[in-house]
Parts: structure tokens; sequence; C-alpha cells
């Protein structure tokens, strides 16, 4: 599938802002199938964009505004052809090879808990328990039917900073909270995972041409024996509906807009994601 | 005649000075015939004399919350044979190369993890790996501008390398000012002894730091001391830096990041920034990339760096390298970056991580060393022999908890030396700290370092967070090696007119010599 999408952003803030820097990560790349064909990021007030690739090998262009201004504004327009789903690794190996040494070693920052996905004692405990007497790719499944079957989806009750603990007490959440539990509990359960952000085309069969309201969307990669990427929140494997940005620990090493400023508070983030396919 | 040295009991470790009682090492020989020649009062004058000097100075330190007293210098000096020397900083020297090789591979292809040699959890679990600093190649080419790296001295006397410091090392005005106090105080032993000088350092460092400027900064790049401001209790040494450099000292809201290029605020508008010699830790350095709430940073000073439009010194994300866990594989980077054998050892450390040597490391809780690996500063260190039931309990929970983010080590006895306390000299423990400065070409290491000296009896908690004392440590010239010499620092104007010969080689008398006008304006005052 071909997608136009564009990504707007930024802050409307109480009073003007004469400092503000900032790093953005709206750009996706070409890998694992997608292509993208075309990408431009536009400032508003105008200035120059820094592009760099970090750590995780997202596209990140940091800017900084020194004129003074009421609202900053960042748009992302993407031109991308989205890869096909990939199912879980064919002959995937048991947890004898994901427990293997150089196996937790390599993947070592992927099974460790980061900040927003920290496992306490009730979710060692529920990993442990759906893990019991199956194969990495199935307690993959399981994690994530269990997920789908115990939290809602439900805006306005979690918040950007809200950690997997704080999904499984309130059992509902967003996209980005799916996705923290999930990678929670599959890093409990000793499978290598990581937050992937992007976007999700709405509809399974859109009209082409036709815009449609989207998302900043968040789902999982997960590791038995090769990547897999799942969606927690749809419940499928991610595919040509999904256009992947960047991937990382969890949330904070794939924000899609993160600065610091001077003057006046924030009054609100606005944030606009249109899709239109193309083909 | 003094008799200050008429009690002096070995404590049991390598004497720095003594072989045996009453049995002087040889690089001591001059030294310890001067202390012969002092009473108790005279010691005391000159005590005073240096507590003087330093308040002159404005150099006094504060210890949790108390009020500020004259730094501690002891007067008796540490003395390195020029042989020790030698392997010191051939040993130093290696080690900051493979530590700076190191750093560019792990925020680069990361080809030590992909062989194996270190394995990745060790890295990627640093709680100072910043992937923030990730691809950046440093404008120069240098991140380890400056490195502190901590010896002691076994019972055997050979060195061991005890950890690395290669964010922002301190203690290096200490080393200067000593000197100067030392030279004021004690002028006659400068004559008898060619102690090589340490005053040229700050010269040094700004050499290296302009050296490392990016090359579109041109022939005359502007370097910066950026200090986190005067609360800082290292605020001395940063001013003393920038002041002995004859460069700028400033604060972060004196700088400003605009797309990747930094600037200084000045009277005269605005001046581009080309080196920036940090003292503020990589947490409170950059508020994009770090901690957003820091007041004493330089927003967007890392993507500058990215851009490679200015050098930071020491690189962000050093830590990693100087993490006392990584330190157990610093001989392995050795072998693997430079095909060398480490020409200094380290200490024997365990790595906890493996159950086994978890066990068998608790088995001996109240034998070992424990240190925090991404603690400074003597900070958390629990020496299992000096512990309390009730400490070492609290330990075995804390390290059972985080098996990663603690080492156990043997202890080491960290050899001792003569320091006046209370009207006498007794053996106290010390350890050294040579600082080597890189500046891309070659590693200089300052003759001597800080020596710092446990005051309590048996401490050997040398830290002066921690309530410990310095010594002016003096690395003796080889004769016939061409002698190096500061001005400011030797008792003579010309260079050339001293007898260089060690008084202790001939034990003949030095000769007449020329004081320069300084201290004989010192002397006059006595």
């Amino acid at each position: 599938m071909r997608l136009a999408i564009t990504h707007v952003t930024g802050y409307e803030y109480e009073g003007e802002v004469v400092a503000s820097y900032n790093l953005a990560r709206l750009t996706p790349r070409s890998v694992g199938g997608q292509l993208v064909l075309d990408h431009r990021i536009v400032v508003d007030p105008g200035v120059a964009t820094f592009p760099s690739i970090d750590y995780w090998g997202t596209v990140v262009h940091a800017f900084d505004v020194h004129v003074p201004h009421r609202r900053l504004e960042v748009t992302g327009r993407s031109d991308v052809v989205t890869a096909d789903a990939v199912g879980p690794p064919a002959d995937a190996p048991g947890f004898d090879v994901l427990e293997r040494d150089d196996v937790v070693d390599q993947f070592a920052e992927l099974l460790a808990p980061s900040s927003m996905t920290a496992a306490d004692e009730v979710v060692a405990a529920l990993a442990g328990e759906l893990r019991a007497g199956q194969s990495p790719v199935e307690t993959v499944e399981r994690v994530i039917e269990w997920v789908r079957d115990h939290v809602g989806y439900e805006r306005g009750v979690t918040s950007v900073a809200t950690p997997a603990t704080g999904v499984l007490a309130a059992r509902r959440g967003v996209c980005q909270d799916f996705a923290h539990l999930t990678v929670a509990l599959l890093r409990a359960a000793r499978v290598p995972a990581r937050y992937v952000s992007g976007y999700l085309y709405p509809l399974t069969d859109g009209e082409v041409g036709v815009s449609l309201d989207g998302e900043s969307h968040a789902w999982v990669d997960a590791w038995a024996g090769g990547w897999w990427s799942v969606d927690p929140t749809s419940g499928e494997t991610a595919g040509d509906r999904h256009v992947r940005v960047a991937h990382g620990r969890d949330y904070q090493d794939v924000a899609p807009l993160a600065g610091i400023y001077h003057g006046a508070p924030s009054k609100s983030l606005m944030v606009h994601v249109d899709l239109t396919r193309l083909t | 005649m003094g008799d200050l040295l008429d009690r002096y009991d070995l404590a049991g470790a390598f004497d720095e000075m003594f072989a045996a009682a009453g049995e002087p090492r040889t690089p001591y020989l001059g030294l310890v015939a001067h202390l012969e020649t002092l009473s108790r009062s005279d010691l005391d004058d000159r005590c005073a004399m240096r507590d003087r000097a330093f308040r002159d100075q404005g150099i006094t330190f504060a210890l949790g919350g108390e009020e500020e007293r004259p730094f501690p210098l002891d007067l008796v000096p540490r003395i390195l044979a020029a042989r020790d020397w030698t392997t010191i900083e051939a040993g130093v020297r290696q080690r900051v190369l493979a530590l700076e090789r190191f750093l560019a591979d792990v925020y680069g292809e990361r080809a030590i993890l992909h062989d194996r040699v270190i394995p990745h959890r060790m890295v990627v679990t640093s709680a100072h790996f910043h992937r923030e600093a990730a691809g950046i190649v440093p404008a120069g080419g240098v991140r380890v501008h400056v490195a502190g790296v901590d010896l002691v001295r076994d019972r055997d006397g050979r060195f061991r390398v005890l950890e690395d410091n290669l964010r922002c090392p301190s203690g290096v005005s200490y080393v200067v000012e000593n000197r100067r106090a030392m030279t004021r105080v004690f002028p006659e032993m400068f004559q008898s002894h060619h102690v090589r000088p340490v005053a040229d350092y700050p010269m040094r460092l700004l050499a290296a730091l302009r050296a490392t400027a990016p090359p579109a900064a041109g022939n005359n790049p502007t370097v910066v001391v950026l200090t986190p401001g005067v609360y800082n209790s290292a605020y001395f040494e940063h001013s003393f830096l920038a002041r002995q450099m004859g460069v700028e000292l400033v604060e972060g809201r004196d700088l400003v990041c605009r797309d990747q290029v930094v600037f200084m605020r000045t009277t005269n508008g605005e001046q581009r920034v080309d080196v920036v010699y940090r003292r503020i830790d990589d947490e409170f350095l950059d508020p994009v990339h770090f901690r957003p709430d820091s007041m004493v940073g330089c927003p967007g000073l890392l993507n500058a760096a990215r851009a490679g439009n200015v050098t930071v010194a020491n690189m962000v994300g050093n830590g990693v390298a100087d993490d006392k866990a990584i330190y157990s594989y610093v001989p392995d980077m050795i072998e693997y970056y430079l095909g060398e054998r480490p020409i200094l050892d380290n200490v024997q450390t365990y790595l906890l991580e493996d159950p086994d040597v978890l066990a068998h490391a608790l088995a001996r809780l109240d034998q070992l060393v424990w240190k925090p690996v991404d603690g400074s500063g003597g900070y958390g260190i629990v020496i299992g022999p000096r512990a309390r039931d009730h400490e070492l309990d609290a330990l075995r929970t804390r390290v059972l908890a985080d098996p990663r983010g603690w080492i156990a080590q043997e202890p080491i006895a960290l050899s001792t030396a003569p320091t006046y306390i209370d009207g006498s000299l007794a053996p106290r423990h010390l350890d050294l700290r040579p600082f080597a400065v890189h500046d891309g070409e070659s590693v200089w290491v300052a003759p001597g370092g800080l020596t710092r000296v446990a005051l309590p009896e048996g401490s050997l908690i040398v830290n002066s967070s921690q309530g410990g004392g310095s010594k002016d440590t003096w690395v003796i010239a080889d004769p016939l090696a061409p002698a190096s010499v500061a001005p400011s620092e030797l008792p003579a104007p010309a260079p050339e007119a001293i007898d260089c010969t060690p008084l202790e080689r001939g034990r003949q008398d030095p000769g007449p010599l020329v004081a320069p006008l300084d201290q004989q304006q010192q002397q006059q005052q006595q």
C-alpha cells in the first residue's frame, strides 16, 4: 500500500516563547520492506533543521527557534510504500535458544526493563504464568491476547508518562499503553521486545485518494528467532497499514516531538495525522 | 636536630619512604636528611606558612557543611623515583589510548562487542552509556582530553590501577597549588632536589584543547571553561584553570547555541566558541538531551558537537569507560586495540553477574572491598574488613538486589608515607592520581599527580570529599634526561645554572643557588 502521510504536531503557548530547542522523530526510513519515496519536514516559524541518525537508527531532526513566537508547528510529510505483514519466523526456536548466553547478551538492552517498562512483582508473576509451557512465539501470542482481554481501549485515563505497571493497574489505556505493557510482559518472560512508533492507516479497504484522519500509533517488535511485529491494540501482525518511524526501549526513545524552551507555559499540544491511500 | 622520625613505626604496608625501620629508600635520602634537621616547632612554623599561603590564594575547602579551611596539604612530599615514574607514565599513556579507542568504538562500530571481547550487556546496562552520543565523531578526534587514573601501591610496591576517571577528573589545581605552596614553605628542599615541574599543566591543557578544535576554527580557536557555578565544590579549580589558560570562565547562561553553533555572550556582542572545556556532568550539560530541568547546562551543545562545530572536552558519554565493571576489561581493551600487554595491572576485581562468582564473593563479604559501579568520590564504598555487621547485612541486601551495580575487589594494603599528624610523623595510607592530557597526537602525563592521603589512622579512604589530605608529589628528574623546566617553579632564574644532580646520588652539597625574588621576600619576612 502506498500512503501519503501528513503529521502536524506542535504547541500553542499562553504568551511569547523566545528560545526553543527541539528534536523531531517524524521521518520514516526505508527498512524491512518499507520504502520511503519522499519525505520533508517543515517548521513554522521557519528555521533550518539538522538531521542525524540516532542510536536506534531513527532519523532525528534537531531545530531551534529564537524568534519570538506563540505557536510552534512541525509538519512531516511522507510518501511511503508500506511493507507486507510478516508473521512469526518459520522454525522459530525455543526458549533454550532465547536463553542462551550469547542471545541474552546480544539483546541485553531489550530484555532489561526501561523506565516505562519496569516490571513489578505483578508483571513478573503474570509473565511467568503466560510463558509456562509455551514456546516463545506462543508466549508472544498469549501476552497479546491477555493484554487485549484485560485492558480496555480508552482515551484520557492514562498520560504520555504512564508506565506499564500503571497500565496494568488501570486496566485501560491507548495504543502507547498497550505497547508498553506488552513490552514489559515480554521482557519479563525473557522475550526480547522493543517499542515501535509510527502510523496506522485506519481502514482495511480505504478508498484511493481519500484522506483519512489517522493517529500516531505504537506497536511492538518481539524477537523469537527473528523480529516479529505485532500490534497489541488490534491483536494482529503489523502489516501494510502500518508505517514504521522509530523503535527503541520505550516511548522515551522514540518521542515524535520533544523539546525545551524559555517563555510562557504551553497551552496545548496539537497532533494531527492525515493519511491518504495513493495506490 | 629534630626527632620527628624517631618514633616512626612502619604500618605493615609498603612504605614510600622507608624500606625498613631507619632505612630510607634511595630517592628519599636527601629528604630524610633534611627532615632530621627540623624540630617539631620548625615544622609547625612551616605549617603556619603553608596555611597562610593557601588562605592568601583563596584555596580553601569545606567538608560537609563545616566552615572553609585551608586545603589539607601535608608538608612531607611524596617522591617518585625516575624509574617508577617511567613505568607509570607509559602505563597511563597506554591506558588512555586504549580507553580512547574503546569510546570511539562503543559509540561507533562497536567492534569490540561484536567480537565478544566485552559482553554487550556490560556496555548497554552501564548507567553512563549515553546513547545520545552514539554516532558523534568528535571534531578533533578526541574524547578523553583529560584523564585522572587512580593508582595504588600494593604490599610489594607495585603500582596498580584502582580506577579510571574520564568524565571531569578534578584535583589538578591542587597539584599546581601544592607545588607553589611547597616552594614557598621549603625553598631549600627544591634547591637540593631536581623536581620535575607541574606548573605548565594549564598550558599543556590549553594546547590540547586548541589542537582538538574543529578545523574550521582556524589558527586561533576560542576556548572556554564551562562551570556549573560558584556553588560547585570544584569551582576553585574551574576558575584556576580558566585564569591560568587565559580563557573565559563561563556558565551555561553565558552560552547560546543557534543552528548547531555555540556562541558566548560578551559585552561586545556574541563571540563564536570552538572548544568547551566543561566541568558539568553529562546529565546536566544539555537539557535538550539530558535532564530537561538542568539550569546550569547549555541547550543544543550536544547537537553542535554532533555537527562538528564545537569540541566538547571531555566528550559526553565517557562514563561508560570508567564504569567500575567495565574497568575489569581494560586489560582486554589494551590487548584488543593496541596489541600490547598492560604495563599497569588492575586490582583483582570480581564481576557479580555470574551467580557462582556472586556466591563466592558474598561468602567473603567481610574480606573484600565493595564499590558501586557508577560511583565516584569514594561514596558508597564498603571495606569488608572494616565494616560493622549491620553494614555488611545492608550491603548484602543491596548487592543481591543489583549485582550489576556492584563490584568486589581484593583489598589492597595501600602504601604508606610519613605524614605530619599531631606533632609527629606517622604512616598514613595514600594513592596517586596522575593527570593525562590527550591532544590527539600524543598523551602527556603531568609529572607526579595528586597524592591523596587518608588522614585518620588506618583509613584507606583518600578522597578529599571524605576528609582526605594531599601531598606534593615529586618526580625526580633523571639526570641523564634533558630537563624540562617551568621557570615559576625553579629556585633559580636560569635553569642551566643549576646543579641538577639530586642530592641523594652523591650526597654532595647542592652548591650555591640563586633564589627567585618572591622566595627571597618570603624568607625575609620570617
